[in-house]
């Protein structure tokens, strides 16, 4: 699977991104002392949306992708852009929101989305057979993933 | 996983930690001066 190129994208391309966007928006957040104006409620709706990307994220890593898993990144996707929306509505309430931010943020929103359509075209079969299209059977299965990514996650990780 | 842990995870605690310090405990800052959304908006 390391030879997909898709996959390369996603790990060294789509993650990196990721992270140097992911910690952009936490210099913005400090350079408009976020302390004195939204609080500690921003960063705790930070880090549910830190919770809502690792989900998909530690799936496609460490279990096997199937229907159930794209069928869980999507809600799980949509539930993030919600979150997000939620973010930025009280953000605005009391803290500046700079231009060079709201560019941070549309990285953030889109990342994941990038993440997600990465996975599809891995899984292409399971991901029509969540629509009854295709020839592969839906396959509704939680179990470990004996991909080579998977294993790449693992021994990068020991 | 540690590369995430480090720029994704750790940053938004600290930040966490430091607005709870800066409010002694507070969610949201009592003397925060509040808008409408969107009024604090920079375009």
């Amino acid at each position: 699977m390391l030879n997909d190129p898709m996959v390369l994208i996603l790990m060294y391309f789509v993650m990196p991104i990721w992270l140097i966007a992911g910690f952009a928006d936490w210099l913005c957040h400090r350079a408009t002392h976020i302390e004195s104006t939204t609080g500690a409620k921003e960063s705790l709706i930070h880090l549910l949306m830190f919770v809502e990307v690792g989900i998909p994220l530690l799936a496609a890593m460490f279990l096997e992708v199937n229907s159930l898993i794209i069928a869980l990144m999507m809600v799980v996707f949509l539930i993030h852009e919600a979150t997000a929306i939620w973010d930025v509505r009280y953000a605005t309430t009391a803290r500046t929101v700079s231009p060079v931010e709201q560019h941070v943020h549309s990285f953030l929103e889109m990342i994941p989305l990038m993440g997600l359509v990465s996975v599809v075209s891995l899984h292409w079969g399971q991901f029509l057979a969540l629509f009854g299209v295709g020839a592969l059977r839906v396959l509704a299965s939680i179990s470990l993933g004996s991909s080579t990514s998977c294993r790449w996650a693992t021994s990068r990780r020991l | 996983m540690s590369v995430i842990l480090l720029f994704e995870l750790l940053p938004y605690l600290e930040e966490l930690f430091r607005g709870l310090r800066a409010n002694s405990g507070r969610l949201v800052p009592p003397k925060a001066r509040r808008n409408k959304t969107g009024e604090t908006t920079m375009r």
